[in-house]
């Protein structure tokens, strides 16, 4: 009997190979390679999805689309780490670990946040689940092909599995308040972790006993364990929502005894304070820019947090978690510049290069290379300025979003039996999602 | 006061017709349908010919066939015959359930629920929970059902569904098949219980379905070598999932949201059950997928409400006063206002779009009232489809797809005598069906005499104050109640109580001429719900219409000003 | 259980007052020459100039201003002074930690409690105030939340030890107009209970209205006949000003028909108004210059309203509605993130407004719809010395702000998040063991 994921994941590649790429030459740009420097008067060809070329007056025949990005800067596609956009689930919040659900289950097409994020510059996101539970789900990396109706045509192909875990107040309130069941202390969370990796251990050994022919009848089947195996085999790397040094370090420990090595932590407003151990566990850190104060774990935080990461050698980003971030990630990267004076390449890492390489996807996108997948962002003024202003998002060749071709609504499923659509007051719960789903938990309690 | 949600309860679930039950005897089960215009099927017709029916099965189609002795002879000159209909997926014939509380239950364990908590019931058979009293069972009946492909409510995974005649004085006399598919659905639980979202649902639909799979062979390795072969555990909700992944039954998915299609097709991909797409409403979306994977469909007859330059100009202006945020008459409203008309075809012209695509599909009535089921299918037509398809919807597709096509959804020798008998042909918009023989037994129905409504005066003098006793009949049931109406100054009020209701008082009465306008609002099922009176009063009589939230219900009224 | 929370509540309120207590650098006080700095005054050009701060207030503009006694001489050269900048609308001091309720003192229970003044509950020492002031914001108002009258806002400089010596001399009653759109995501009530709900709030508004109207016909008659009248009635007191037109009504609206609605119920009852919020002020910005209201918008960086909206259309807002000719002002409607107050300006100027009008909408607009244009708002001569130097846009996120001051203090640009990063960068030991 093979591993029934591994079945799973094989059935699904083959199935939706179909992904949307095409052709497009931008002329004449400030090429902002990330890895190899600025290149003023470049062109970027991008054929078939990749980019094929990145030179001095590069040619193409007519039927490939032409921009001029003369007088514009032409960078690689942001990527935001952290997001619940173009999700229609965030939190299964009903257990502390939920290891088994799969936000790429969730995915919405028909969201129109994906389009507004493009208008942003961004190509991926790290779709979430969220922080509710210690184990969460597992989460989605997203290309941002906006206008496509089939979700399976967002999930980025071959982008390794990734998982939500939480520390800390969430999972305290949620299940420990909420519910009156373990954890309602960080001890708690710690102890989740540890039975949640030995149960998950005793079952892969009790499969692989039933594999190798030891024994006649299959163990049960039980998908969340067979998760938490995964995650032990090293085959999904884990995305931890934290903010307190303390709880970094424990789950540091953990992962240490159970020799799980790949992770990022989330948030991370207190990672500043442990940057060196981050850094000698090979752990990476993907932070907001100057968020702080909204809950008593992120009270005691430095909008330099990034800066001191990055110059501790911690391979950091810079997210949104919000719909509204997510529109401008090149301005949040831009603060790193007012609180830690990074350079621009730096500050211009954390929302490109870094944030691929917590996710696994590096060697796709993240930096302009030949090679690479054809994901641009085309700016008006350079994007680390204020004044900096989307021109053109492009993903895998195709561009998804021209600010000269922005008609005003851009939903792409329309409600039959509503003509206008309705006006929200800002609720700062709707742009931050972390936390959907649970509110209805903590309101409905007896 | 106020309790409508009854009123509604009895509009639909109540047999309240004196015709059901009678003590004399039936005297034949042969039947002659003579010199009718017999459709086969959809696109073959015979003209001027007979149809036998003998002990529940169609004996004999043709001309110049010779009448039985015994039969009843029923001169359908002019008629046009069709085969039943039948109800590619339904709850024709179940009680309205109570809607389970949203509150979790105390002992209920949120991360750990008993699986009927978690909407997890693929043991119940449907066939158990029918009533052949059932409103439904006549009313759906009444408009060409003759068989129906029932379903339990419920969420992921509901239950097994039957296949059930509308007929019957048993739900045994009623069932033709019975635990012949799974109705699932991609809910989540009702009682925030794991699994609480869609996303716990995919997970759980794929650790059950494996397990099943697992404990089925399990079991079979201990039927075969029971000595010394650990002991199955007795697991009745993963055992009565066996079916589905032998494949023996095919799940029969809620999918009336695109996305949702689109998600229960990953899952049938991933584990690759037999699956029907089940209330689907945009299926087209996904035609290809639907191709290759050879999954049949079963459209939902739901449609949007109709585009406004379909309806009356009254309606558009009470909408356009009830829309505040109504922006003048610019580009951007224009705009709003052609996509989500726009949008409204592209609902109505599913069916049409499978058609094109060459896409089987027959129709659910799970979410569309017996009185809605001709005018919507009337309304795709409207919209491309063709009325060979429409009829093959209603018959040979969904006998195909239920494995009946021995049996039903054709006028042949040898299929059971499900036919109805229509006195124009049945896509006139005016058409009536005449008799409807489910199962070889016969059902008459009324030709509905259109209403002749009266015209308002806008100039008459009316006196409304004193008490009234209405009358408001809906679907051939009567609920009898009292106005009191009290006038001071220019102004009425009043309040109005009914056999099913406790005394409303109005918020408004409008009085212009003869018609009469009250509004009241009645408490339902913890929301609120506008009832709304329009009455032309002659003297110390009214007739009317009650509009009970916006067109959920509406029902005649009549009544007369008591004495003194 | 509930001797466990209040324990905690105690606790924590302890601790938090621990937090409170780290001191940062003491302001310096004195007089200070600005020299040969790029004057943005905002009001009169930009320039190259000196410019003396004395005794809290601008006291010289020009060149070669020479130092006086005792007069501490700033170097600006390569440097601009910008007059500081304010927020229209903020929770800062109010509240400190979003998500620890006795931390939030801005949502009073009640729905008619005007009389409820912010400024009672601004904490002098909150440690957001600092964090702050390094973008060089120097006045913000501080504002009530909740129903249909909060309370009483006031305009604060961020500086100073008591909420009285932080007082700028400006405070306006707060208001939420009936809002007739969802309130979030998690609002499941049909376009009609919307509709219902939002026409019964109005209903019920202006029969509250005629109350506070009759009330302040009662005072002025009560005053005029020397006739005392009976009884204890704060809110309704707080309300006077209002009504007479002395006092501004600063009223919280959002959606087309409810500005509409709002601009209407102003003219009605002949108020000083100004309108916050105003997402869909675009839409309306013909009646809103017509009717000569001001407008204090934000936050800029905000998802549009509606699904069919434009992505853009939060930025473009305040330029739309300046076009129009309407009077804005910018706000962050934040707590712990005012600073970001130039980037907000940022985003109004990039998506139309331009650089010139965001300055002024966090400057001199904010002083005039204020009234306070004589105190605040630009660099001239005998306004209040809230001046800030920076070494370029202040809008642009490389900009680093080197000196700022309020009123006759030249305040130290230090904050926990400075400090924090002077610990933490090069940690101390790093990750030996001991």
């Amino acid at each position: 009997m093979k591993n029934y994921i591994a079945t799973i994941c094989l059935v699904l590649m083959g199935l939706f190979s179909s992904a949307q790429t095409g052709d497009v030459l931008i002329k004449n740009g400030t090429v902002i390679t990330i890895t190899d420097g600025v290149k003023e008067d470049t062109d970027v060809l991008i054929r078939n999805g990749k980019i094929k070329q990145i030179g001095e007056g590069l040619s193409v025949g007519e039927d490939v689309k032409v921009i001029d990005a003369n007088g514009m800067y032409v960078m690689p596609g942001i990527i935001d780490a952290h997001s619940h956009a173009g999700i229609d689930v965030v939190n299964e919040a009903t257990a502390p670990v939920t290891a088994e659900v799969f936000v790429g289950d969730a995915i919405n097409p028909y969201s129109v946040s994906i389009y507004r994020a493009l208008a942003g510059g961004v190509t991926v996101s790290h779709a979430m689940h969220g922080s509710a539970n210690a184990i969460g789900g597992q989460c989605e990396t997203m290309k941002h092909h906006y206008g496509e109706e089939d979700p399976t045509t967002y999930q980025m192909k071959d982008a390794p599995r990734t998982i939500k875990f939480a520390l800390g107040e969430n999972p305290m309130r949620v299940h420990g308040e909420g519910n009156g069941i373990q954890p309602k202390t960080r001890m708690g969370i710690e102890q989740v972790f540890r039975k949640a990796f030995a149960e998950g251990r005793e079952y892969q050994h009790a499969w692989k006993k039933y594999n190798s022919g030891n024994t006649d009848i299959a163990p049960e089947y039980n998908l969340r364990k067979q998760t938490l195996a995964d995650i032990l085999n090293g085959d999904i790397i884990i995305h931890c929502h934290s903010y307190r040094a303390d709880e970094i370090l424990m789950l540091m420990d953990v992962l240490e005894d159970y020799g799980v090595n790949q992770i990022c932590f989330q948030h991370v407003n207190e990672g500043f304070k442990v940057a060196p151990e981050l850094a000698e566990f090979g752990a990476t850190a993907s932070v907001f820019a100057d968020w702080w104060a909204y809950k008593f774990e992120v009270y005691y935080s430095t909008a330099y947090n990034a800066a001191i990461l990055t110059k501790n050698g911690v391979v950091t980003s810079i997210n949104s978690d919000s719909g509204e971030l997510i529109r401008h990630l090149y301005h949040e990267a831009g603060k790193t510049q007012k609180y830690g004076d990074l350079t621009d390449n730096e500050a211009l890492r954390l929302i490109t290069l870094n944030p691929a390489i917590q996710l696994g996807i590096n060697d796709r996108v993240g930096s302009l290379e030949v090679g690479k997948d054809g994901d641009v962002a085309v700016f008006k003024n350079h994007p680390l300025s204020i004044y900096a202003v989307p021109q053109y998002t492009i993903v895998d060749g195709i561009v998804r979003f021209d600010i000269n071709k922005d008609p005003a609504d851009m939903r792409l499923d329309i409600n039959p039996d509503e003509t206008f659509p309705a006006f929200h007051e800002l609720d700062a719960h709707d742009e931050h999602r972390c936390m959907e789903g649970v509110y209805e938990f903590l309101f409905h309690q007896h | 006061m106020k309790r409508i949600y009854f009123i509604c309860s009895l509009l639909v679930g109540v047999c309240g017709s004196i015709f059901c039950q009678t003590d004399v005897p039936d005297v034949t089960a042969t039947f002659a349908l003579t010199n009718a215009n017999v459709v086969v099927k959809p696109g073959t017709t015979l003209e001027n010919a007979t149809i036998i029916i003998k002990d529940g099965y169609i004996q004999q189609v043709g001309s110049n066939l010779s009448i039985p002795f015994d039969a009843e002879v029923i001169a359908a000159d002019s008629m046009f015959v069709y085969a039943g209909f039948i109800a590619g997926l339904s709850h024709i014939g179940l009680e309205k359930e109570e809607e389970e509380k949203g509150q979790n239950n105390e002992n209920v364990k949120r991360y750990d629920p008993p699986p009927a908590a978690a909407g997890i019931t693929p043991d119940v058979s449907v066939g158990e929970k029918l009533n052949p009293k059932q409103k439904t069972v006549e009313g759906y009946r009444n408009v060409g059902f003759t068989l129906a492909h029932v379903v339990p409510k419920g969420r992921m995974m509901a239950g097994k569904g039957s296949l059930v005649f509308l007929g019957g004085d048993s739900p045994e006399e009623m069932l033709l098949l019975q635990d012949m598919s799974l109705y699932g659905s991609l809910l989540a639980s009702r009682g925030r219980v794991y699994p609480s979202t869609t996303i716990g649902v995919m997970s759980k639909w794929r650790e059950m379905y494996k397990q099943a799979e697992l404990a089925a062979q399990h079991e079979k390795k201990f039927m075969a070598n029971p000595a010394g072969t650990k002991r199955p555990t007795f697991d009745k909700t993963i055992k009565s999932l066996y079916d589905v992944t032998a494949k023996s039954i095919p799940v029969f998915f809620h999918t009336s949201k695109t996305l949702d299609l689109s998600r229960a097709m990953t899952l049938q991909q991933e584990l690759g059950f037999d699956m029907v797409a089940a209330n689907a409403k945009q299926a087209y979306k996904l035609a290809d997928r639907l191709k290759q994977k050879n999954v049949p469909v079963v459209i939902s007859l739901d449609l949007p409400k109709e585009a406004k330059d379909n309806k009356k100009k009254e309606d558009d202006k009470k909408e356009n006063e009830m829309k505040d945020d109504k922006m003048k008459e610019d580009t951007e409203t224009e705009a709003l206002k052609a996509r989500a008309n726009k949008s409204k075809k592209e609902y109505e012209s599913q069916a049409a779009q499978l058609e094109k695509n060459g896409i089987a599909f027959s129709f659910s009535v799970t979410e569309t009232k017996a009185g809605d089921v001709k005018k919507n299918i009337m309304r795709m037509i409207k919209s491309g489809l063709s009325e060979d398809a429409a009829l093959a919807a209603l018959t040979t597709n969904p006998a195909k797809v239920l494995g009946l096509q021995q049996v039903a959804g054709t006028i042949e020798k040898g299929r059971f005598a499900n036919l109805i008998v229509t006195d124009t042909t049945y896509f006139k918009e005016d058409a009536n069906i005449r008799y409807v023989f489910v199962d070889g037994k016969k059902y008459e129905l009324e030709k509905k005499e259109k209403k002749k409504k009266k015209e308002g005066d806008p100039d008459a003098i009316v006196d409304l104050a004193g008490t009234w006793s209405l009358i408001i009949s809906a679907d051939g049931m009567d609920i009898e109640g009292t106005i009191n109406m009290e006038k001071s100054g220019d102004e009425y009020t009043g309040s109005m109580t009914t056999d099913m209701s406790d005394e409303t008082e109005f918020d408004s009465v409008e009085v212009d001429g003869s018609n009469v306008t009250i509004k009241m609002t009645a408490e339902m099922n913890g929301g609120q719900a506008p009832i709304v009176v329009d009455l032309i009063v002659d003297e110390d009589e009214f007739e009317g219409s009650v509009n009970i939230a916006n067109g959920m219900m509406t029902a005649d009224v009549s009544g007369s000003k008591d004495p003194n | 259980m509930r001797i466990h929370s209040i324990l905690y509540t105690l606790v924590f309120v302890f601790s938090v007052s621990m937090l409170y207590s780290q001191q940062v650098t003491k302001s310096e006080k004195g007089n200070f020459l600005l020299k040969n700095g790029t004057l943005v005054t905002v009001t009169n050009g930009t320039f190259k100039s000196d410019l003396l701060l004395e005794d809290g207030k601008i006291a010289q503009i020009g060149e070669n201003i020479s130092a006086g006694n005792g007069v501490t001489v700033v170097d600006c050269s390569d440097k601009f002074v910008y007059p500081g900048f304010i927020d229209g609308g903020t929770q800062l001091g109010l509240q400190e930690i979003g998500a620890v309720s006795l931390t939030v003192d801005h949502n009073e229970i009640g729905d008619f409690i005007p009389h409820m003044e912010a400024l009672t509950a601004v904490n002098p020492n909150g440690v957001a105030i600092p964090v702050t002031r390094v973008n060089g914001i120097t006045s913000a108002i501080v504002k009530p939340t909740g129903g249909r009258f909060p309370g009483t806002a006031a305009l604060i400089n961020l500086h100073g030890y008591t909420p009285q010596q932080m007082f700028a001399g400006y405070k306006a009653v707060v208001m939420n107009y009936p809002s007739s759109g969802k309130r979030g995501r998690r609002d499941r009530r049909s376009e009609e209970d919307i509709k219902k709900d939002s026409e019964k709030a109005r209903k019920e508004l202006n029969e509250s209205w005629k109350k506070v109207k009759l009330y302040s016909k009662i005072d002025a008659a009560s005053k005029s006949s020397n006739q005392k009248k009976s009884g204890y009635n704060p809110s309704m007191d707080a309300m006077i000003d209002v009504v007479n037109g002395d006092k501004q009504i600063m009223i919280e609206v959002n959606k087309k028909a409810d500005i509409e609605a709002a601009i209407k119920w102003v003219q009605e009852n002949e108020l000083n108004a100004v309108l916050t919020g105003v997402k869909e002020g675009y839409r309306v910005a013909d009646q809103l210059a017509e009717a000569g209201i001001p407008v204090i918008v934000g936050p800029v960086m905000s998802i549009p309203s509606r699904q069919s909206d434009k992505y853009d259309i939060a930025y473009a807002n305040p330029g739309l509605m300046a076009k129009a000719g309407v009077k804005v002002a910018l706000r962050t409607d934040s707590y712990e993130n005012v600073r970001n107050l130039p980037y907000e300006a940022g985003f109004a100027a990039t998506y139309g407004m331009g650089t010139e009008e965001a300055l002024k909408a966090i400057t001199i607009n904010t002083a005039e719809i204020f009234g306070i244009a004589d105190q605040l708002g630009s660099l001239d001569i005998g306004k209040q010395a809230n001046v800030f130097v920076s070494d370029g846009d202040p809008f642009e996120t490389r900009t680093d702000i080197y000196h700022l001051f309020i009123g006759g203090y030249k305040v130290p640009l230090e904050s926990r998040h400075t400090l924090l990063y002077d610990e933490f960068l090069n940690r101390d030991p790093g990750v030996e063991k001991k």
